[in-house]
């Protein structure tokens, strides 16, 4: 059974109409292209940093900055490509301060892994293309999941509730459900792999 | 370890469970030693986050898309204001009114007590009122003194031994400009209930309780639109008189003044220093004609103030000599910060500070001085609002206007540039206390060795302390901004047990004139953006005994501490700018207000704030 999740957001028109009306001053229209792509913004900088409040502010800056710089965009690439790649600035800015931050502090596996993190942003030889299409291959793939796993991803992931109050509704053990969603997760990255192979990216 | 183990720990970690220091420890030794199990882990890491900000961007769409659209509005806003105070700027260039400053210098806190918003007018009617009165005054009377522009150090030094003279008023002069003072401070009082009236009537909902809200508020108005009927009376007969020819003053019979102004605060180790030597300081003592004085450690303050409430503070480990007024107030400044809001000075006698690199002379504004003994960082002046000419050893002068700093030094040109804010830090005794609920009290574990305590046992629910702020007692803190910044605000702050079952620590923030960007238990205005919104700052109890809060500091059950990322504020015009604070889960202590443009992170606990604002 495939899983009804809604990924865009409905529109008064098509991604050009509003790119036009956008680009004549209207905000609202920029909103709604906001709505149409921030999901994707998200999740591209989220594969980096891992706070919710720094994805979250680094998603409204690369949209600040995108609609200061509208006039700029030029259509050779997708406007989300276009998004994803000041999105990927903006993270690699940030890493920057954050990476002076960490060298202070007691190395811990959160710092550590901050900083491995960090590393692959800034040597990750894909472009914001091939991210797009990645962000496309794992909603692709999360439909393609069974019931019982796409129920625990959109509990986990999108519902935001915790392992340990599924476990408990559940019956299970805490550390069960853990290594469920790792499992979940190893097959949505083969799942990707197999969709990115003509382009050789990496889930 | 093997890779499942470590595939077990991992995933239990990323679920938030909590590993031990062990455990962790284990993982990490693990992930270090092996590169592809790490890579294995990272490419899991990628995902995992992926999904779970996926999450985030769908579920989030509307707070997001508001935020963003505040974030558009400030930006118009901002715009429009530029537009307009530049446009002011072309047709009242030479227009020097209090308050009216676009921007303004690193550390701008007005010491409280002034509205600076909405009296504009009024405050600019009273000043020229003054202004042109005290210029007839002056070239009327005979011993005015008409020398213009600053004296020479030298004459001030021998002037300073001299014992001051002034002339004596006509006492139905003074007597009318005592009730016209008195006036204006009773109509300022009726304005600020008024204010408050009028916002416990907007938030009360309950029918009767907003019949009685209403009715409050009336009889407040009527009260002020009577004072204010008496205030233009009393400034009408105070002009008549001042119209009048002055009384004549006999000049066989000067009146002698001891004490030229007088320190209203002193904090830790302060000395009046005098030719005879330096003796310590007390609140209340007089300075005389060409004394001095020294502030010693990082915790040290003297505030002094003169007759026309010009008000000078001498912060920490800083020298100030020679204070006179003759002719004009002046004063020289050896070494430190010196902050002074200069009320308006009467014609060709400007206030005159002095410094080993040059002088400020001031007509009417507040302005900052950084002295610093080092000759090649020399005189930094910062001016808030209003005009200061500053001229160096050398001669040259330059005319520094609201918001702009020059440095007078070795081997730097003299000029004036624009000043942006970067970062304010309001301290325990730049907050006007209001209403009973908060006291200034002395603490060690500040850095000023202050703090703002409410020691009453009381928990509000946030809404609940919004609807009844209007009638809470709260710390207002002015202070000059830039529009178009995003703010990050860091409060220190500590919770104080006493016996109360629950750690309470949590104050709620309210903001105007701005635009949050980022909130916590925000509490929108009815118009869910505009003027006047709230945010709560909470978890001060969670580290001792003081540490940085920026929103909701209690740890969630995965130990993620939500105002990793602070209150993010933007306001919405350059200038002066006011917070309320009110304690909502007290009791509690509040340090130390940091709005700071770079400080994006949680300072360390004992972070004062940025070097060079630390007192």
């Amino acid at each position: 059974m495939k899983l009804g999740v809604r990924w865009h957001h409905r529109g008064v028109g098509t991604e050009a109409e509003l790119l036009a009306r956008a680009r004549g001053g209207d905000d609202d229209a920029f909103c709604q292209l906001l709505q149409l792509h921030q999901a994707q913004v998200h999740a591209y900088i989220g594969r980096t940093v891992r706070s919710k409040d720094i994805v979250e502010d680094l998603a409204q800056e690369t949209f600040l900055k995108a609609h200061r710089h509208l006039a700029t965009y030029r259509e050779e690439s997708s406007l989300r490509v276009w998004l994803l790649g000041i999105a990927r600035n903006e993270t690699l800015a940030f890493l920057r301060d954050e990476e002076r931050r960490r060298a202070r502090e007691r190395r811990t596996l959160k710092s550590a892994l901050e900083g491995w993190l960090a590393d692959r942003a800034r040597t990750e030889p894909s472009g914001p293309a091939e991210e797009a299409q990645r962000l496309s291959a794992l909603e692709d793939c999360i439909r393609g999941l069974s019931l019982t796993s796409a129920a625990l991803v959109v509990d986990v992931y999108f519902k935001g509730r915790t392992t340990g109050k599924i476990a408990r509704e559940t019956g299970r053990q805490v550390g069960a459900v853990s290594m469920t969603l790792l499992r979940i997760r190893q097959a949505l990255r083969r799942c990707i792999e197999s969709r990115l192979a003509t382009v050789g990216t990496k889930p | 370890m093997s890779p499942e183990k470590a595939r077990e720990l991992w995933s239990n970690f990323l679920s938030g469970e909590p590993l031990s220091e062990e455990e962790e420890a284990q993982l990490l030794s693990a992930l270090d030693a092996d590169p592809a199990l790490r890579d294995e882990i990272l490419d899991d890491a990628q995902l995992e986050g992926s999904l779970r900000a996926l999450g985030w961007g769908r579920g989030e769409e509307k707070p997001f898309a508001r935020a963003f659209l505040d974030c558009l509005e400030a930006k118009r806003a901002e715009t429009g204001f530029v537009r307009k105070f530049r446009t002011r700027l072309e047709v009242k260039a030479d227009s020097r009114v209090r308050g009216r400053s676009a921007h303004s210098g690193r550390r701008w806190f007005r010491p409280s007590g002034e509205n600076p918003g909405g009296r504009f007018l009024v405050l600019a009617l009273v000043a020229a009122g003054i202004l042109v009165g005290l210029t007839l005054l002056f070239s009327l009377s005979p011993s005015a003194p008409s020398r213009q522009g600053p004296r020479k150090l030298e004459s001030v030094r021998e002037e300073a031994v001299r014992e001051e003279t002034v002339p004596e008023e006509g006492p139905r002069k003074e007597e009318r400009t005592r009730a016209r003072r008195e006036a204006e401070a009773r109509l300022e009082k009726l304005r600020d209930e008024e204010r408050r009236a009028d916002a416990a009537r907007r938030e009360t909902t309950m029918d009767d309780l907003k019949q009685k809200a209403d009715e409050a508020f009336r009889e407040i108005a009527e009260k002020r639109k009577a004072e204010e009927k008496g205030l233009a009376k009393l400034k009408d007969e105070e002009r008549k008189i001042e119209k009048a020819p002055p009384t004549p003053i006999p000049q066989d019979k000067p009146v002698t003044a001891a004490g030229v102004a007088k320190l209203e605060r002193v904090r830790a180790e302060v000395y009046v220093v005098a030719p005879s030597g330096r003796t310590p300081a007390k609140e209340g003592d007089e300075l005389r004609a060409g004394q001095g004085l020294e502030t010693v450690g990082t915790r040290s303050l003297a505030i002094v103030t003169y007759p026309d409430k010009t008000r000078v503070e001498v912060e920490d480990d800083a020298e100030v000599r020679e204070v006179t007024v003759e002719g004009g107030k002046r004063l020289f400044v050896a070494r430190g910060i010196v902050r002074a809001e200069v009320a308006r000075q009467p014609k060709g006698e400007p206030m005159v500070f002095a410094t080993p690199h040059g002088d400020a002379t001031v007509l009417g504004t507040t302005l900052r001085i950084v002295v610093d003994p080092d000759p090649k960082k020399g005189t930094r002046l910062e001016v808030e609002s209003g005009k200061v000419e500053f001229r160096n050893l050398a001669g040259k002068a330059v005319a520094v206007e609201s918001g702009h700093v020059a440095v007078g030094a070795t081997g730097i040109d003299l000029v004036a540039r624009p000043l942006r804010i970067e970062e304010i830090l309001l301290l325990p005794r730049h907050g006007k206390i209001i209403g009973s609920d908060w006291k200034l009290v002395p603490d060690e574990n500040t850095g000023s060795g202050e703090a703002l305590e409410a020691e009453e046992i009381r928990t509000l629910d946030v809404t609940e302390a919004r609807s009844k702020s209007g009638r809470l007692g709260h710390v207002e803190y002015t202070f000059y901004a830039d529009a178009n910044r995003d703010y990050h605000v860091w409060v220190r702050g500590r919770n104080v047990p006493k016996g109360n079952l629950n750690p309470d620590d949590m104050v709620l923030l309210r903001i105007y004139d701005a635009i949050m960007i980022r909130a916590f238990n925000a509490v929108w205005s009815e118009e869910e953006k505009g003027p006047n919104h709230m945010t709560s700052f909470n978890g001060f109890a969670n580290r001792k005994p003081y540490w940085w809060v920026g929103g909701n500091a209690d740890p969630e059950p995965n130990g993620r501490v939500p105002d990793e990322v602070p209150v993010r504020i933007r306001f919405l015009k350059s200038g002066p700018q006011k917070f309320h604070v009110f304690g909502v889960e007290t009791p509690m202590r509040i340090d130390t207000i940091w709005l700071s443009t770079t400080q994006k992170t949680r300072p360390d606990s004992n972070a004062r704030g940025p070097e060079g604002l630390r007192r």
